[in-house]
C-alpha cells in the first residue's frame, strides 16, 4: 500500500532510540525528509548516519531539552515547513505517588506533558497557517489502564490522551489532525534495561529478561516498528479522516480484564 | 509499505456495496482472494466480475442472509480457510425507542449483532484450529456517542465494541487478532439516499444534498476507502501484528469534538 508520504517533512522528538527512532527510520523509508530531535548528539549523529544509509531522503538533527519551552520555539523557527510531527520524546518514572516526590513528577511532565502541549502550540499554529499537518502523540496505554504503581505516567497519559482527543476533534476546521498512539509494552532500551535488572534479581542471570515478556501477549512485547508502522499510516492521507482518537497498540492488554 | 496480505484469504459480509465493497477492492488490490457475502445474487455478481476484472485473485460469492445462524454454520463449512474476516453485514434503523418497535430491532439485531457474533463464534473457531487469523469488525461510532434518536444503533454498537475487545483482548492466547472499527458518518448509496431525502425536506431540491455535508469535519464525511484501508492495515499480522482487543474510530474527531460546558 503506497502511503504517499514522499517528499513530506517530518519531525520526531525523542528519536534517538526505541519508537522515536522507528518512527524516524520509517518515515524516512516511506520517503519522508526527516528532522530528529533528542537531548543527545552522538545519539542523533549515529540515528542520522543509519538513516541516511538506509533512504535517499535529508536529515536534520537537533541536540535539545524539550523540557524548556525555548526549545520548542527554537524549533519551530528553524522547522518552519513541518507536515508530520510525532511527539514522542519523554519517560516518566513508575512509582506510587508516594515514590514520585513533588520534584520528580514536575520534572516528568516538563518534557513528556508539557513538552508535548509546548511542540503541539508551536506547530500546530505553523501547520494551521497553511491549512495541511498532522501531528501524532505517543502517549502510551497506562492512560486507560490507570495503575497506581505508575501514577505519575497513568496520569500524565490520561492528560495527553484528553488532549489529543480535544484538539484533534476540532483540527478539521483548520484542515489539520491530531491523533494519540496508545502502545503497550514495547521492546526499546528502556524496557530491555528494565527487565534486565529484574531478571537479574529474580533469576540471577541478566540474560534471561525475555522469559519475563513470556506473560505478555503473543509471548512477547510490541517492537518498536509496530508501533512506527501505525504512526506513518496514520501520519498518511490514507487515514485522511482519522483525528480526534486514541488508537491502543498493546497485544490486546488494554481489553483483558477480568470482572468476576 | 508492504501489507504483505498477497494470498490471504479474506471474507467480507456486507460486501456488494459501501464500506464492505470498499474493503473488498482494498484487499483484492493488496492480493487477498477475497468471498463476498451479500443478501443479492445481482449485486454481488456485479461486485465478482468488477473486482476479478482488476485484480488477479480469486473472488467467491455468497447469496446468503446472515440473520439467520444457518447460513452462518453453511459459510463456515463452505470456507474452511479464510485468514482474515469482515464483518461488515447490517445496517440498525434511526429512531427513538417509541419509533423501532420489537420486531424491527430484533430484525436488525439479528443481522448485526448477532449475525456478527455468529460469524465470529464460527469462524473465531476455525482460525483458533489453525493457530491464525484476523477478524475485524466494522461497527459504527454512534456505540461510543449515545443517541436517543439512533437508539437501537447505539447500543447495538456499543455491545459489539464490548464483544470486540473482549475477544481481541485473549485472542493473543489463540495467536489470533480481534479488532474494530468504527465509522462516523460515509459516503455510501445509504448515506446519500438519506442525506437526498433531508435535502427535499430542508432545502426543497434534493439535487442539494451535498450542501448538507458541509458541516461535517473537513467539510464533507469519509470516504468508504477511508475506512478499507484501515481495515485493509489492521489485518495485516506484518504491520499490525501487535494490534488486538482495540477500536480505531474514524470519525473526523466528531467523538471528540463536543461542548463539556
Amino acid at each position: 500500500m503506497e502511503l504517499g508520504l514522499r517528499g513530506r517533512k517530518a519531525l520526531v522528538t525523542g528519536a534517538s532510540r526505541g519508537i522515536g527512532r522507528a518512527c524516524a527510520e520509517l518515515l524516512a523509508s516511506e520517503g519522508c525528509d526527516v528532522t530528529i530531535v533528542s537531548r543527545t548528539q552522538a545519539d542523533l549523529d549515529a540515528a542520522k548516519a543509519k538513516i541516511l544509509g538506509a533512504s535517499n531522503v535529508a536529515v536534520r538533527t537537533f541536540a535539545m531539552d524539550l523540557s524548556d519551552s525555548k526549545n520548542a520555539d527554537i524549533l519551530a523557527v528553524e522547522c518552519p515547513d513541518i507536515d508530520i510531527l510525532v511527539n514522542n520524546a519523554g519517560a516518566i518514572p513508575r512509582g506510587t505517588i508516594a515514590e514520585i516526590d513533588e520534584a520528580r513528577w514536575r520534572e516528568a511532565w516538563d518534557l513528556k506533558v508539557f513538552g508535548y502541549i509546548n511542540m503541539t502550540r508551536r506547530f500546530y499554529a505553523l501547520m494551521a497557517a497553511r491549512r495541511s499537518g498532522v501531528i501524532i502523540n505517543i502517549i502510551g496505554a497506562a492512560g486507560e489502564t490507570v495503575q497506581s504503581s505508575y501514577a505519575c505516567g497513568s496520569t500524565g497519559n490520561a492528560a495527553m490522551m484528553a488532549f489529543s482527543r480535544a484538539l484533534g476533534g476540532t483540527a478539521p476546521n483548520d484542515g489539520l489532525r491530531v491523533v494519540g498512539l496508545n502502545p503497550g509494552p514495547v521492546e526499546t532500551d528502556r524496557m530491555t534495561t528494565r527487565l534486565r535488572r529484574e531478571a537479574t534479581a529474580k533469576f540471577g542471570d541478566p540474560e534471561r529478561w525475555r522469559e519475563l515478556t513470556s506473560h505478555m501477549a503473543f509471548g512477547r512485547a510490541a517492537t518498536a516498528t509496530e508501533i512506527a508502522n501505525i504512526v506513518a499510516f496514520l501520519a498518511s492521507d490514507r487515514s485522511g479522516y482519522t483525528t480526534g482518537t486514541i488508537v491502543t497498540v498493546d497485544g490486546g492488554g488494554t481489553s483483558r480484564a477480568s470482572s468476576l | 509499505m508492504d501489507l504483505g496480505l498477497r494470498g490471504k484469504k479474506a471474507l467480507i459480509t456486507g460486501a456488494s456495496k459501501g464500506i464492505g465493497r470498499a474493503c473488498a477492492e482494498v484487499l483484492a488490490e493488496e492480493g487477498c482472494d477475497v468471498a463476498l457475502v451479500s443478501r443479492t445474487a445481482a449485486d454481488l455478481d456485479r461486485a465478482r466480475a468488477e473486482i476479478a476484472g482488476k485484480y488477479n485473485v480469486g473472488v467467491r460469492v455468497f447469496a446468503l442472509d446472515l440473520s439467520d445462524g444457518r447460513n452462518v454454520d453453511k459459510l463456515a463449512a463452505e470456507c474452511t480457510d479464510i485468514d482474515i474476516l469482515v464483518n461488515n453485514a447490517g445496517a440498525i434503523p434511526g429512531g427513538n425507542l417509541d419509533a423501532v418497535t420489537e420486531d424491527r430491532w430484533r430484525t436488525a439485531w439479528d443481522l448485526k449483532v448477532f449475525g456478527y457474533i455468529n460469524m465470529t463464534r464460527r469462524f473465531y473457531a476455525q482460525m483458533r484450529e489453525r493457530g491464525r487469523g484476523v477478524i475485524v469488525n466494522v461497527l459504527g461510532a454512534a456505540g461510543e456517542n449515545p443517541d436517543v434518536n439512533y437508539i437501537a444503533g447505539s447500543s447495538g454498537n456499543a455491545s459489539l465494541m464490548a464483544f470486540t475487545r473482549a475477544m481481541g483482548g485473549a485472542a493473543p492466547r489463540d495467536n489470533l487478532r480481534v479488532v474494530g472499527i468504527n465509522p462516523g458518518p460515509v459516503l455510501t448509496e445509504r448515506l446519500i439516499t438519506l442525506t437526498k431525502t433531508r435535502a427535499r425536506d430542508v432545502l426543497g431540491d434534493e439535487s442539494r444534498w451535498e450542501e448538507l455535508m458541509k458541516g461535517h469535519a473537513f467539510g464533507r464525511v469519509a470516504k468508504p476507502e477511508e475506512i478499507a484501508w484501515m481495515a485493509a492495515f489492521l489485518a495485516s499480522d506484518q504491520v499490525s501484528g501487535y494490534t488486538t482487543g482495540s477500536i480505531i474510530t474514524i470519525d473526523g474527531g466528531a467523538t471528540s469534538r463536543r461542548s463539556a460546558i
